[in-house]
């Protein structure tokens, strides 16, 4: 009998004014991949079985030890990474009931796990996560076209992805399709036909993200050599705005720059960082916020494993955040959200109105047309949407 | 000290070929230097020169060696600073001549060796670095004697292992000869270096020709006609060490109470007021800046700790001029005046590390005169400045002769490069049997775009450039304006030659497009002649600019990726509602039709 119900997770509105900060959710970095992806860099490694073991040790260790530093009830845990549907399902069932064990659980958490569309090529694969208590899924398609899976060396197939798709839109089981727009060469229509196939199976929730060439992966060195078709920010935006009028029209909410949900289904783990909420991260390189202190884990695996009997913690670096700091990190993930910030809601997080401390940005901003105000809520206009870095460094 | 005790040299070699290290060895075995005072290299003072692996301002070391004293004189190696060069060697009898035994003999060490034949100077050649497995002494030696060196003579070192040295030394001592010295003359000495520091004042480097020089004494500098009290001579041992008195053939250092460079500048001749020397020391000359550029405070509140910056390096350098300048579109700042290039460049460098200043510098330009309608003739050296097309009855600008000397492969290109940068051939020589001097008619402003860049690139490094001042010549010149959102930008403006204006214009142009960042909204770019638009092109409208995912919550890494962003928008030149970074400025440098 698993710990955690079998479950469809319920749709849950939410439509406050001042945000509930006496919760929590848990990331865990699950730091294997079977091949590194061309784009991405996020920490990861090829699995090896022994490695395996001793990581899900040491990451039960980390969960047990840092327990006592997080007493709000968990609405939410994620399993990212790397991938973690490389682990098995006991493997997973494992963490969680360690979870259960030393932390306090709100009733019904949304559970997610990340998986590439490799790993879900059967029913069965479905059942056994469905079993152990999961109960969202975030489909790593990326592509529908197989040269740009190619190209952004992704280990899975465009008919893998078909087949893990079909299985998932079978069920009633709740999912998340990450796509990749913006490639190198890439015309909007190419992007926009990926989307059009991902409607037909009616996902709860679409991510469309462009691409981020990130320093020293092998995408951005291949893009700096010129090796690699332009990446043309005219077709990205164009690309942008049909998505958002597409979905749009199919009844997705646009509800934060890169996500769309049907109504209910926003993804209640990422809402923690936009409405910034605390999260504590597990694993090498997790990030964790407790409203004042930033902290992350070090970005190694060898030194997560490494035991050193005279600090029983992993090695991590904390930073606190001075007033400054918080108020700008927390402009630039709240006005993410396209509801965007609300004024007593900053307000009652750090005593001071928005006005005594952003006046003159916000006046400026809005004159240029990038930032709108309705009754206490300041959030982007299409424009600002289109060019939010102009937004968020005006308040650095 | 005796005169026939005296050794006075330089060391002449390409950059790389072991200049330095050998330096330092020489210091190191005689003990000048101990080890843990050794910096990596001991003669080169100035970070950026230790960056750059060239020597900017000399540097002397006087070494006491077997009952000997060696004087050794480090040379600055660039054609900006060729009279600084000239003087360094004039104080000397004698130049090691290191050459690469990998590399062999390099074009610049040719001019450098011509350079010291002029000056009577006796060379040794040092062949270096034969360590190294490419090491191939035989071919070095061949191409000394087809230099009409006698290979025979060459000495085999490796600095960097400490083999040869002392035999350097040796022969520093057997074939060098000791200065010709009367001290019983009237004083002469070159400046042959000048340095100032806030607690010292000037410090002169010297070399006494003639007579002799104590602490106590009145001087005169014959050239800029001042009189100072001597308060203290010395020698470098390297630090400053006092001596009572400096005789005929030694080189060492003065300090008088000098307050400015340019009262003591390099070339001048010092004598003393009791018994007058006739003439002075042959070769001064009055070193005027040749190239004129706008320094701009990026942030237009620096103007004040800018200006003190450029006070406080005036002192250094007496060929570095500034005065204050209005630019509509940059605010308040500095027209300053340099060599050349290279010198420009240190400088600009200097002010952004040692002040920690961001600035803004324009496109370097000549000394124009312009003769209006009304018969006027103005100086002018800034092309903003310019009167109205219409106002200026002619326009001339300074020439140069410039000499190149480059192996014969090159000729084809290197003419080609000289005919487009409106050279005039002149004349064109063998040095040897595989190596041209080539001589062409220039105007100077072609020589400050990046002509030196190509014509190394053009050689494969092989060619030399120097140049001599011939005048100002008439030319068929035009303004060239640059449009940024239809709003005449004075700073980018450029005089060009009216046959090549449009193609220039088209050129810049393009290449602002893709230098200036894109806005909010479609940005025209212009070029125009008057108001005769020759080019245009548009900077498209920023579309989408906003960072992505946020997974795992790796927030404060988000923030400081946008900070970066801003910051580099703050080393941007705001120009109405366009941001206009730095190297806008200076984009009519490079030429488009490089290759």
């Amino acid at each position: 009998m698993s710990i955690f119900p079998r479950k469809l997770l319920r749709p849950c509105w939410s439509a406050v004014t001042v945000i509930d900060r006496n919760q929590l959710a848990l990331y865990l970095h699950i730091p294997f991949c079977r091949q590194k992806c061309s784009y991405c860099a996020f920490y990861s490694k090829i699995p090896e079985p022994d490695t395996v073991r001793h990581f899900l040790n040491r990451l039960s260790g980390e969960l047990k030890f840092r327990a006592g530093d997080w007493q709000k009830p968990v609405t939410s845990i994620y399993f990212g990474g790397g991938t973690p549907s490389l682990l098995s399902p006991a493997a997973l069932e494992k963490i969680l009931q360690v979870i259960e064990e030393n932390y306090r659980l709100a009733p019904d958490p949304e559970i997610t796990l990340e998986v590439n569309p490799g790993d879900l090529q059967s029913e069965a694969v479905l059942e056994g996560w469905q079993e152990i208590g999961l109960n969202r899924i975030s489909l790593g398609v990326q592509s529908l076209q197989q040269d740009e899976l190619n190209l952004l060396g992704r280990s899975h197939s465009v008919s893998q992805a078909r087949r893990s798709l079909t299985i998932l839109a079978k069920t009633e089981f709740i999912y998340n399709v990450d796509l990749i727009s913006a490639l190198p060469g890439q015309q909007a229509e190419d992007h926009l036909q990926n989307l059009a196939e991902i409607l037909q199976y009616r996902p709860r929730h679409i991510s469309c993200y462009n691409l981020q060439l990130e320093p020293e992966t092998p995408l951005a060195d291949r893009m700096k050599k010129g090796l690699l078709p332009e990446i043309s920010e005219d077709e990205d935006a164009r690309g942008y705005q049909q998505t958002r009028q597409q979905l749009e029209k199919k009844s997705y909410q646009h509800y934060e720059i890169s996500n769309f949900a049907l109504p209910g289904f926003k993804c209640r783990h990422n809402l923690a960082y936009w409405e910034f909420r605390p999260y504590a991260g597990f694993g090498p390189a997790a990030c964790s916020f407790n409203l004042r202190e930033r902290r992350k884990n070090r970005a190694s695996l060898r030194d997560y494993l490494a035991d050193s009997p005279r600090q029983p913690g992993v090695p991590h670096e904390k930073s606190r955040l001075d007033q400054q700091e918080l108020k700008a990190e927390y402009l630039l993930m709240g006005l993410r959200l396209l509801q965007g910030i609300d004024r007593r809601d900053f307000h009652s997080f750090f005593h001071q109105s928005l006005a005594d401390c952003y006046s003159r940005e916000i006046a400026g901003l809005k004159e240029e047309g990038f930032l709108a105000e309705s009754g206490n809520k300041i959030f982007l206009t299409d424009q600002g949407i289109m060019l939010g870095n102009q937004v968020f460094q005006a308040f650095l | 000290m005796l005169a026939d005790k005296i050794r006075n040299f330089c060391i002449i070699a390409h950059i790389d070929h072991g200049k330095s290290t050998l330096a330092d060895r020489i210091l190191e075995i005689t003990h000048t230097i101990e080890d843990r005072k050794m910096q990596e290299q001991g003669l080169d003072n100035m970070d950026l020169e230790r960056e750059r692996g060239i020597t900017i301002k000399a540097q002397a070391v006087s070494i006491d060696h077997k009952g000997y004293r060696l004087n050794l004189i480090d040379t600055p190696g660039h054609v900006d600073f060729s009279y600084e060069v000239s003087r360094s060697l004039a104080a000397c009898e004698g130049a090691l001549l290191v050459i690469d035994a990998a590399q062999g003999i390099e074009a610049q060490t040719v001019a450098n060796i011509y350079l010291a034949l002029e000056h009577d100077l006796e060379i040794i050649p040092v062949i270096n670095k034969i360590d190294l497995p490419a090491a191939d002494i035989i071919r070095v030696k061949e191409q000394l004697l087809e230099r009409g060196i006698d290979p025979d003579e060459a000495l085999l070192a490796s600095a960097k292992e400490g083999t040869g040295v002392e035999e350097v030394l040796d022969a520093v001592i057997d074939r060098i000869p000791a200065p010709e010295a009367q001290s019983d003359e009237p004083l002469k000495a070159l400046v042959f270096d000048s340095l100032y520091n806030s607690y010292q004042g000037v410090i002169a480097h010297i070399r006494v020709m003639t007579g002799s020089l104590s602490r106590g004494e009145e001087i005169l500098l014959m050239a800029s006609e001042k009189k100072y009290e001597v308060d203290e001579v010395g020698i470098f041992t390297p630090d400053m060490k006092p001596v009572s008195c400096l005789e005929a053939g030694e080189v060492g250092y003065l300090m008088a109470g000098i307050k400015n460079v340019r009262n003591c500048k390099v070339g001048d001749t010092i004598t003393k007021m009791s018994s007058r020397a006739v003439q002075p020391l042959p070769g001064y000359k009055d070193v005027k800046p040749m190239v004129f550029s706008g320094l701009y405070p990026t942030d237009n509140s620096d103007y004040e700790i800018l200006q003190e910056a450029l006070e406080k390096l005036q002192l250094n350098d007496a060929a570095f001029t500034f005065e204050n300048e209005t630019s509509a579109a940059l605010g308040f700042g500095f027209r300053c005046g340099f060599l050349g290039l290279l010198h420009m460049e240190i400088v600009q460098e200097r002010l952004e590390r040692e002040f920690d200043l961001e600035l803004v510098i324009t496109a370097p330009s000549v000394v124009y005169r312009v003769t209006t309608t009304e018969g006027e003739t103005r100086e002018i050296d800034n092309p903003a400045a310019f009167p109205e097309v219409n106002e200026i009855e002619t326009i001339t600008e300074p020439y140069v002769e410039a000499t190149l000397n480059l192996p014969e492969d090159y000729i084809g290109s290197v003419m080609e490069l000289c005919e487009q940068s409106r050279g005039k051939f002149q004349d064109m020589t063998y040095i040897d049997q595989d190596r041209v001097r080539l001589k062409y008619e220039m105007p100077m402003s072609e020589i400050i775009t990046d002509f030196f860049n190509q014509l190394k690139s053009k050689s494969r490094g092989y060619a030399t450039l120097d140049y001599e001042p011939l005048g100002y010549r008439e030319s068929n010149l035009v303004k060239l304006d640059i449009l940024v959102n239809k709003e005449r930008v004075d700073a980018l403006s450029v005089i060009v030659h009216r046959d090549r204006a449009e193609e220039i214009g088209r050129d810049l142009i393009n290449r602002l497009k893709d230098i200036i960042p894109r806005k909010m909204f479609t940005v025209p770019l212009q070029a125009a002649i008057g108001s005769n638009i020759v080019a245009r092109e548009n900077i498209k409208a920023r579309k989408k600019d906003v960072l992505q995912k946020c997974y795992g919550g790796d927030v404060s890494r988000k923030r400081k990726l946008l900070e970066k962003q801003k910051e580099g928008k703050k080393r941007m030149k705001q120009v109405g509602d366009v941001d206009i970074p730095q190297e806008a400025f200076t984009a009519v440098l490079e030429r488009g039709d490089s290759d």
